[in-house]
């Protein structure tokens, strides 16, 4: 039945041109009326699914025949303020190379993205979905573990107890206090009951040293020392000999005394010392007694270490985002196995040579925005370079540079650089952010009863900067306040008087924050010179009041500590004076023992050369005699 | 659907008949290679218009298709270790550079381990499956269908009005 009209058909199925076509057709509606549509659905649904908050698209143009995709009214919702955006983008144009494009890779020439706005209103608020859905765990632990010294809530705290000192605490009444506690007092104490051992160790040293035993034994040898004719060799190296022993034992005894006075001599360092202990009570009573006392790191925390933690914080993130997606270097990916793989997993091998272009180049993207009437728009001008899959292909680092200025927030001379060098074998970031002028927001720096402080708001600058090589980060800010004004406010009027007249001739409020090392253990540092000018200035309104105290201080202290330590003094004089002289006495004796000794033995030596050189003189002479 | 429907009610019928024999075996052989790749890459789409345009039983190729690509996972790792192999090839490696910065070419996906093992084991496969399903076909026919007919059920059936009706309806649309 089906044979006959299988005959007639050859083996082109002619019929089914004109189904091709019209699918050709449907297709080329597709594109024409719904693509763009899909792909804005698409990229919606995409970027709500990685970010977890509303993302509205106003259109999606695309021709694959021009290369040409422009997106328009790109709205990020902010997922902290869902009523306001993050950031919103009006106009983004990108040209792809049509060529490239059927060798399946996604070139750019130039691309714009046009009229940026941050934190713009919404028109409603938009919606933020759970973050389990959306975040991945890794990130929300980080999140989660924000800096906790950036937590804390230090405002109002970083001035300490300088209110209460300035309140009007009477020094004498802190004086009367700490009367009982003087260091100099005690230690004299425990020196003057050294002082005994001391004298009985001296006294046992010198009696050792009285116990001349070598010495004696050394007078018995010179006594029984006798010349002997018949060996005067013998005699003669034997005198010798006794020479040297007398010297070296008087050279003994030399040393052991000049030991004695060096340990003498200590005792007088120890009276220095009273002086030392003196000064440290001094400085004790005087901090005791309210000299302003400033942790530094403390105010510069209270500054803007939240704030600076909150950034580091979230480079983290934003660098553990970007890790996901860039390849691991080649040491750390996992060994290559003949492990049975997903059904249409595979391994995917790229082709890639320099020369050629990688899968994704976007070689330029200009960024431009006008001010408006919002009040997040600004003037910015900027390029990004070199976006890529490969840099190592396209051998150069993907760069952005943005500058501007957004008026109506007050932020003037903004640039932002940044390098990621993924083109060299060791791959780094770094970025550098300037901004001539912000609005430093308002700082409370003390709010106890007694003083309200707060630091103003006021234009600041800053300069933030960041690098990332293997796994460690150094990101360092450093801003300055010029003129800073402060509100100063007390129940007491003194007090107003004080802190206001010593803040009023500060110039400048700097600040430097930095955090180095790994990202799990950061090292962190904030320096604020703000402690430091207002210690000094209080110092010296307070001058006056300081140095009635210090000198009531010293008069205190003359009076308790004086008379203990010119005792002391009085007895180590006594001791040492004794000491020496008994020194003095034993030095001179040994030395004139040794002296007799010695002329003792030269003498008995002399005398019997003489004698035998006479009597050979003699027998030559006689014997002269009888030959001639 | 109504299209592939129509295909396969067809293929049941031309698998029935005696002729048919050559798309038919096509048929499967083409879906042979479309079932064994992994991703609806270039070569896919080709694959599908070369049946579309030539006399190849559609039905077939999509029910043969659909049978290789269930039983395909489990010639995987064969695929992954032929296609890297190939691809990792240093002689070839040049050839692949070269290709993979051509125009079109990228879009085989050739690239892909497992779609360069597969496209090339049921390239070298095809013609084995093309001349065994031609050879099951007739034997089909010869054994299984010719011993059918001659049954009293098929020879009942025959006989209604209703087969007539059948018949005489599809002589007309079919």
């Amino acid at each position: 039945m089906t044979a006959s009209t299988d005959k007639k058909k050859g083996p082109i199925r002619w019929g089914a041109v004109i189904p091709a076509l019209l699918f050709c057709g449907l297709i080329s509606l597709y594109a024409h009326f719904w693509l763009d549509g899909h792909l804005r659905q698409t990229m919606i649904w995409t970027g709500e699914y990685f970010y977890g908050a509303e993302i509205n698209i106003s259109s999606v143009n695309s021709s694959f025949l021009n290369g040409k995709l422009r997106i328009t009214g790109i709205q990020i919702t902010d997922k902290d303020k869902p009523e306001r955006n993050l950031v919103s983008l009006g106009d983004i144009t990108f040209k792809l190379d049509v060529a490239e494009l059927l060798k399946a890779k996604f070139i750019v020439d130039t691309g714009e993205i046009k009229n940026i706005q941050w934190h713009s209103q919404r028109k409603r608020p938009g919606k933020v979905y759970p973050k389990d859905q959306s975040q991945n765990p890794r990130l929300k632990a980080i999140e989660n573990t924000a800096l906790e010294v950036a937590q804390e809530n230090l405002e109002g705290n970083a001035l300490g107890n300088v209110a209460n000192v300035l309140a009007g605490n009477d020094i004498k009444t802190e004086l009367k206090d700490i009367k009982s506690e003087l260091k100099t007092e005690k230690k004299i104490k425990e020196l003057e009951a050294d002082l005994k051992n001391k004298e009985t160790y001296y006294d046992n040293k010198l009696k050792e040293l009285k116990k001349t035993a070598n010495l004696k034994e050394l007078n018995n040898e010179i006594k029984s020392y006798k010349w002997n004719k018949r060996d005067p060799i013998g005699s003669l190296s034997k005198a010798n000999k006794l020479i040297q022993k007398t010297s070296s034992t008087y050279k003994t005894y030399e040393r052991e005394i000049r030991r004695l006075r060096d340990d003498i001599k200590n005792l007088d360092k120890e009276v220095k010392n009273i002086d030392q202990w003196i000064e440290e009570d001094m400085n004790n009573l005087q901090q005791m007694a309210g000299v302003p006392s400033l942790d530094p790191e403390k105010i510069a925390l209270s500054l803007f270490g939240k704030a600076f933690g909150a950034n580091v914080t979230t480079l983290r993130k934003y660098s553990e985002i970007a890790k996901e997606y860039m390849p691991p270097p080649k040491s750390e990916r996992p060994q290559e196995t003949l492990v049975p793989r997903k059904r249409g997993e595979g391994e995917t091998i790229t082709f890639e040579k320099v020369g050629e272009n990688p899968k994704l180049w976007i070689k330029k993207i200009l960024v431009s925005s006008q001010a408006n009437q919002s009040k997040y728009s600004g003037d910015l001008e900027g390029v990004i370079t070199d976006i890529t899959n490969s840099p190592r292909i396209t051998g150069k680092p993907i760069s952005f540079s943005l500058k501007g200025d957004f008026p109506n927030q007050k932020l003037f001379a903004l640039d932002l650089n940044g390098n990621l060098n993924h083109h060299k074998k060791e791959a780094s970031q770094d970025f550098q952010l300037a901004v001539g002028s912000f609005p430093f927001p308002e700082k409370k720096l003390s709010k106890s009863k007694d003083l309200t402080l707060k630091l103003l708001e006021q234009p600041g600058s800053l300069n933030l900067q960041g690098k990332k090589k293997d796994d460690l980060i150094q990101v360092t800010l450093s801003s300055s306040l010029k003129d800073p004004s402060f509100s100063v406010d007390s129940p007491k009027k003194l007090v107003k008087e004080i802190v206001t007249n010593s803040l009023s001739s500060m110039r400048e409020v700097t600040m430097s924050a930095s955090a180095q090392g790994k990202w799990e253990e950061l090292k962190w540092k904030f320096r604020s010179n703000l402690a430091k000018e207002l210690a000094s200035g209080l110092k010296k309104e307070m001058s006056n009041q300081l140095k009635k105290a210090e000198q009531d201080l010293k008069n205190k202290l003359q009076a308790k500590i004086g008379p203990l330590k010119e005792k002391y003094k009085g007895q180590v004089d006594k001791l040492k004076n004794k000491l020496k002289s008994q020194l003095k006495a034993e030095e001179e004796k040994i030395k004139r023992e040794s002296k007799e000794a010695l002329n003792k033995i030269k003498g008995q030596q002399k005398d019997s050369v003489k004698k035998n050189t006479d009597k050979i003189k003699n027998k030559a002479k006689k014997f002269l005699k009888k030959l001639f | 659907m109504t299209l592939i429907l129509k295909q396969i009610f067809n293929l049941l019928k031309l698998l029935n008949s005696d002729t048919g024999l050559t798309s038919l075996s096509a048929g499967i052989s083409l879906g042979f290679i479309l079932g064994m790749s992994p991703l609806l890459s270039l070569q896919g789409i080709l694959i599908i218009l070369i049946a579309f345009f030539f006399r190849v039983q559609l039905g077939a190729m999509f029910v043969s298709s659909f049978f290789f690509a269930f039983i395909a996972f489990v010639f995987d790792p064969l695929f992954h270790s032929v296609g890297l192999s190939l691809l990792q090839n240093e002689s070839l490696v040049p050839l692949w550079t070269k290709l993979f910065n051509m125009p079109l070419i990228p879009l085989t996906l050739f690239n892909n381990s497992i779609v360069m093992g597969a496209g090339l084991v049921s390239l070298i496969l095809s013609p084995f499956v093309f001349i065994l399903s031609r050879i099951l076909i007739q034997k089909y026919r010869d054994t299984v269908v010719a011993r059918f007919k001659d049954t009293k059920v098929w020879k009942f059936i025959k006989a209604t009005s209703l087969y007539k009706w059948y018949y005489k309806y599809d002589s007309l649309y079919g």
